[in-house]
């Protein structure tokens, strides 16, 4: 029979975390978190089923199978793909400066405040440096995780966020390129041999950037326009093909999968598909994510965390404030106003996945020990999740400190505003399905002055409308949801699909949205009468009328 | 990550592929899967298999969730009569066959289930391009594949089984009532909770969705059963409104995603055939693309759809389905069936699959219809002179006649295929006949050359252009959805009613003066 190991490992991860998820879900715990301490309670919970069942669960160490590593791997390949379609390279320029300056700076600043920090807690030189690395990089991941939920990854902190963490994975790069250089030549180190690796990596970023530039301007439009067309399905196995294509470029020129993934989004930003990808990709962003977070948990190793509490807890508290403040500073001095520099600061509150990983092969080399690995354990899963909450309340947080006066030592003083504070759509009528019957509607609805959204799968059928539009499947809430719908003065839907009427009718009336429905087959009536809809539209019994009248003409020439 | 990727190459170039051919694309998948191997460019790991695995997992639950009988409607009797009887003939001659050219009794099983049933995955497609979805023997046709699936998950519990003894077999029967009760029990009570009433945001109604997969199927593997048949009832526990629509789209982009890589890796496990199973999978074809339509028509009939719904439906369903191969590769995983076997099966599912968007056309199915002789056609008893016809007659025809005056009504002539309407009609006083409007020799027989008037409701636009050319010179009025149908139709020398345009007219004048919205504050 089948080899189950995977659909067990998978299983158990996924049956766990939707327990925690929901057990958790009345303190307001970001999934990831969650997922997180799944992952810590992995071990235990396996343990004591296995006594119930022995032999049914994985005893192997979940996160240690090669499959759920490659799974996370995609998953934060798709993750960061995901991020640079929502960026374009437009929106990425002008944070270029401020982000190459800010994210080296904060690099710097707090390499060598964790490094003197760790001095004064007593660890040796070696353990300081090991500390002071890891305390430096922000969890891309995490970040960029949840400001895609708070569907604030567009505005302009976003984005500056974005890009400090780019300038942070190439320094990563930079740093494991020595460490690998440390690790194999032994004792002597390979200056020359370094140098070299290191090149490389910059000359590859180069070139990936000039393919992902050339490309999304000469190659992509045409290609990925077809697609469209052709079907949905297509534009989604394209788009998956672009992203693994260029991570495997990435790989081969010594680069990272995020930086790889990243440019692979950001080439296709610019289409006017890019969105309805998103939402496309976002289901299996969310499903392989969380397998990452996940095994992320099951890794943490605690096993000598108790004696180093305290160092942990100040470490933490460094991570938790002292990068902020760094950051502040560097960004309210570049001339934003406070508020963005605020919000872009908080992002970097936490240490990355790269810490664990650089930590486990400074222990494997034998530079450090247990301890460090341990101290870096606990670092991680207190920043990351006290960030979380940080990140996700990070506009609350900065009103009630700037009520406090906290900011007021800083050069620029103004509070300025969100640039882009997204003004939503109210009052409008949504037309869904552009056929005969959605055009006429659209053209009509707009002659009488309403403000119209025209919703289409297809391309071809939302050219030439005199309204706005938007491409994608309304099976996806976040479509309706970017349609501001729940301010919607009507839904229309037009569409010859049973399933989709239904379920928009279910929606809208969820939401005591106006709703009309096209009910073109009888059988379908009473599930949307049930339902409650506004009106039903009767496509056959509308034309009545007028066959009435042709054949009241013609009995009337008859009788004549 | 990097065979993964090769398969997802392989999948997105046999997408183009079959989109440019406008077949399926599924054995496309499949055959793209077959040259991955041959290149010998893909590193044979883990990796394959876990892929492999997970499709499956996933393909079988999608099925799971699209198991809802409320769909099918009307047809759903019909559709368990055709849907058991085609299972059953197929199933037992190829069964048949398999056994006399000299294979064992479990093999010729296996050959014989995975022969029996059609496929989900392209009948759905062809019935979304033609949009006749939502027609009767579309909607007949849904109902075959469910009640077929079902009775394939059903058959892979028994095959579970190790030694097939009595005690073993009941054992199985009972865990998989158990589990049915349990999944119909959460679809009833536990998921609406879960899924609606606790107004969770995306990402958690995915991992719930998830779980419920998950859960399903370790609550198989622990009472015995194949895992597979716990995802199939885990998506049945969410296959009700609305949460079969809430979670439909999350579980889109992992299926788009799994299903894809799941048919390439299978084409990567399959293996050159012997001469002798070749000959096999090709009399194995030949029985799928004839028996089939054969066999759906005469029940079709006999249920009172028309002859011509009957061939469509039977057209569409002459295919092995994607289940077929699930059925394989679990015959062949638990070594009941070899390698060649399962390659059998995948040939013969490739060949159908390719060939039916190519056998299921309007064209095929008229020739066909030809060939049985005034199917069910019952003659109005005397025509009038310069009577108005009107050819097909649903809820809005009806409407339609209930709102003439009698002296216009006994000149009407109503052609449509459901008795039930024509009874009603005839009650009325109403002069009716019994067939296809579409058909010519119909047509004849109610005198459409001498009418005054003929006015077509058909929903079906291909009908419609046949009518028109067919009378050409005669006052045709043509009832059309469409903008360019209906430019069609004045071309072809028709009056059309737009019925598009007649509907927006009435939704525009609902908003005018429908105070309620104009008021509403947001």
């Amino acid at each position: 029979m089948f080899e189950l190991t995977l659909i067990r490992s998978l299983g158990t991860m996924i049956i766990i975390a939707s327990a925690v998820v929901l057990m958790l879900r009345k303190a307001h715990i970001p999934n990831l978190v969650s997922y997180i301490i799944t992952g810590l309670l992995i071990l235990p919970i396996t343990f004591f089923f296995d006594l119930i069942l022995p032999g049914e669960f994985p005893k192997r160490d979940i996160s240690q199978l090669d499959i759920i590593k490659t799974i996370s791997e995609v998953g934060i390949a798709l993750l960061l793909f995901l991020v640079g379609l929502e960026l374009s390279l437009d929106k990425i320029k002008d944070v270029g400066k401020v982000a190459v300056v800010a994210g080296l700076g904060q690099v710097i600043f707090t390499a060598i405040g964790g490094f003197l920090l760790s001095l004064l807690l007593q660890f040796n030189i070696t353990e300081s440096i090991f500390l002071a690395v890891a305390l430096t990089f922000s969890s891309t991941v995490v970040v960029v995780k949840l400001l895609d939920q708070k569907k604030e990854l567009n505005s302009l902190y976003g984005r500056i966020a974005v890009g400090i963490f780019l300038v942070q994975d190439l320094v990563v790069i930079f740093v494991l390129t020595v460490l690998t250089g440390l690790n194999t030549s032994g004792e002597s180190l390979e200056v020359f041999e370094i140098l070299i690796n290191i090149s490389k990596a910059f000359l590859g970023m180069g070139l990936l950037l000039v393919i992902a530039l050339t490309s999304s301007k000469y190659l992509l439009p045409s290609i990925f326009n077809w697609a469209s067309m052709k079907s949905s399905e297509m534009l989604f196995l394209w788009a998956l093909c672009w992203c693994f294509l260029f991570v495997i470029l990435a790989e081969l020129l010594g680069l990272s999968i995020e930086i790889g993934a990243f440019l692979a989004g950001l080439s296709l930003a610019q289409l006017s598909c890019s969105e309805d990808l998103h939402r496309r990709m976002r289901p299996l962003v969310n499903f392989f994510v969380a397998v990452f977070f996940i095994s992320l948990g099951a890794q943490m190793e605690f096993s000598s965390a108790q004696e180093y509490l305290f160092s942990a807890s100040i470490l933490s508290i460094f991570v938790l404030i002292g990068n902020p403040l760094i950051f502040i500073l560097i960004i309210a001095w570049m001339g934003y106003p406070v508020r963005i520099a605020f919000l872009t600061s908080v992002t970097v509150a936490q240490i990355s996945e790269f810490s664990f990983i650089f930590a486990a092969l400074g222990l494997s080399s034998g530079m450090i020990n247990q301890s460090i690995l341990s101290i870096i354990a606990v670092v991680g899963l207190i920043t990351i999740a006290v960030s979380s909450y940080m990140i996700i309340y990070n506009h609350w947080l900065y009103d009630r400190l700037d009520n406090l006066g906290f900011f007021k030592f800083l050069p620029s003083g103004n509070s300025g505003t969100m640039d882009d504070s997204f003004k939503g759509l109210e009052n409008h009528i949504i037309v869904v399905g552009l056929n005969s019957m959605g055009k006429t509607l659209v053209h009509d609805l707009h002659a009488m002055g309403e403000k119209v959204l025209a919703i289409d799968t297809d391309p071809k059928k939302l050219k030439g409308l005199p309204s706005k539009t938007i491409l994608g499947n309304v099976s996806y809430l976040a479509l309706l949801e970017e349609a501001n719908y729940e301010k919607a003065k009507l839904l229309i839907s037009t569409l010859y699909i049973e399933d989709v009427n239904l379920l928009l009718a279910y929606r809208c009336r969820q939401l005591a949205v106006p709703v009309a429905i096209h009910a073109f087959d009888s059988s379908m009536v009473k599930d949307l009468e049930e339902l409650g809809v506004d009106h039903l539209i009767n496509s056959k019994s509308a034309s009545v009328k007028e066959l009435l009248d042709s054949i009241y003409k013609e009995h009337a020439n008859y009788n004549a | 990550m990097h065979s993964l990727a090769l398969l997802l190459f392989a999948a997105a170039f046999a997408h183009t592929i079959a989109s440019i051919l406008r077949v399926s694309s599924v054995p496309i998948f499949i055959v793209s899967g077959i040259f991955l191997k041959i290149s010998g460019i893909l590193p044979a790991d883990e990796e394959l298999r876990h892929t492999l695995l997970l499709g499956l997992t996933f393909l079988v639950f999608i099925a799971g969730t699209e198991l809802n009988p409320n769909r099918i409607g009307k047809q759903f009797p019909t559709a368990i009569k055709v849907g058991i009887l085609q299972f059953l003939c197929l199933g037992l001659s190829s069964y048949a066959i398999a056994y006399l050219s000299g294979l064992g009794f479990l093999p010729s099983l296996y050959i014989g289930l995975a022969i029996a049933a059609s496929s989900t995955l392209v009948i759905v497609r062809i019935l979304q391009q033609r949009r006749q979805i939502f027609e009767p023997f579309g909607r007949l046709v849904l109902g075959v594949l469910l009640v077929q699936d079902t009775i394939a998950i059903a058959f892979i519990a028994l095959l579970s089984t190790e030694n097939f003894q009595a005690n073993e077999i009941l054992v199985n029967i009972g865990s998989l009532l158990g589990l049915a009760i349990l999944s119909l029990y959460f679809q009833k009570k536990i998921a609406p909770y879960l899924f609606v009433s606790l107004k969770l945001d995306e990402e958690t109604l995915l991992l719930l969705s998830l779980a419920t997969l998950f859960s399903f199927s370790f609550l198989a593997h622990i009472t015995g059963l194949p895992f597979v048949v716990g995802a199939f009832l885990g998506g049945f526990a969410l296959s009700a409104f609305p949460i079969h629509g809430i979670v439909q789209s999350q579980l889109l982009s992992l299926s788009d995603f799994f299903v894809a890589i799941f048919f390439v890796a299978l084409g990567t496990t399959l293996t050159l055939i012997s001469s002798q199973a070749f000959v096999l999978a090709l009399i194995m074809i030949l029985l799928v693309t004839t028996l089939t339509p054969l066999l759906v028509v005469l029940i079709a009939e006999r249920a009172k759809l028309s002859t011509r719904g009957g061939f469509e439906a039977g057209l569409l369903l002459a295919q092995t389905s994607e289940f077929s191969l699930i059925i394989g590769l679990i015959g062949f995983e638990a070594g009941h069936i070899d390698e060649q076997l399962l390659s059998l099966i995948a040939l013969v599912t490739v060949t159908t699959m390719i060939l039916t968007p190519l056998l299921a056309t309007n064209n095929v199915t008229w020739k066909l219809t030809r060939i049985r002789p005034y199917p069910r056609f019952n003659a109005a008893d005397s025509i009038p002179e310069n009577h108005i016809l009107m050819l097909g007659c649903g809820e809005s025809g009806i409407e339609l006649l209930s709102k003439l005056d009698s002296e216009i009504l006994s000149r009407i002539l109503v052609v449509d295929h459901d008795p039930g309407v024509l009874r009603a009609l005839k009650d009325k006083g109403i002069l009716v006949a019994r067939g296809d409007a579409a058909d010519f020799r119909v047509l004849n027989a109610c005198k459409a050359q001498n009418a005054d008037l003929i006015i077509s409701t058909i929903s079906k636009f291909h009908d419609n252009q046949g009518i028109l050319k067919f009378l050409k010179g005669k006052s045709v009025i043509v009832r059309v959805a469409e903008d360019h149908e209906a430019r069609i139709v004045e071309k072809l020398g028709g009056k059309s009613v737009l019925a598009s345009k007649l509907a927006a007219e009435d939704v525009l004048s609902w908003i005018r003066n429908d105070s309620s919205l104009t008021q509403r504050k947001v």
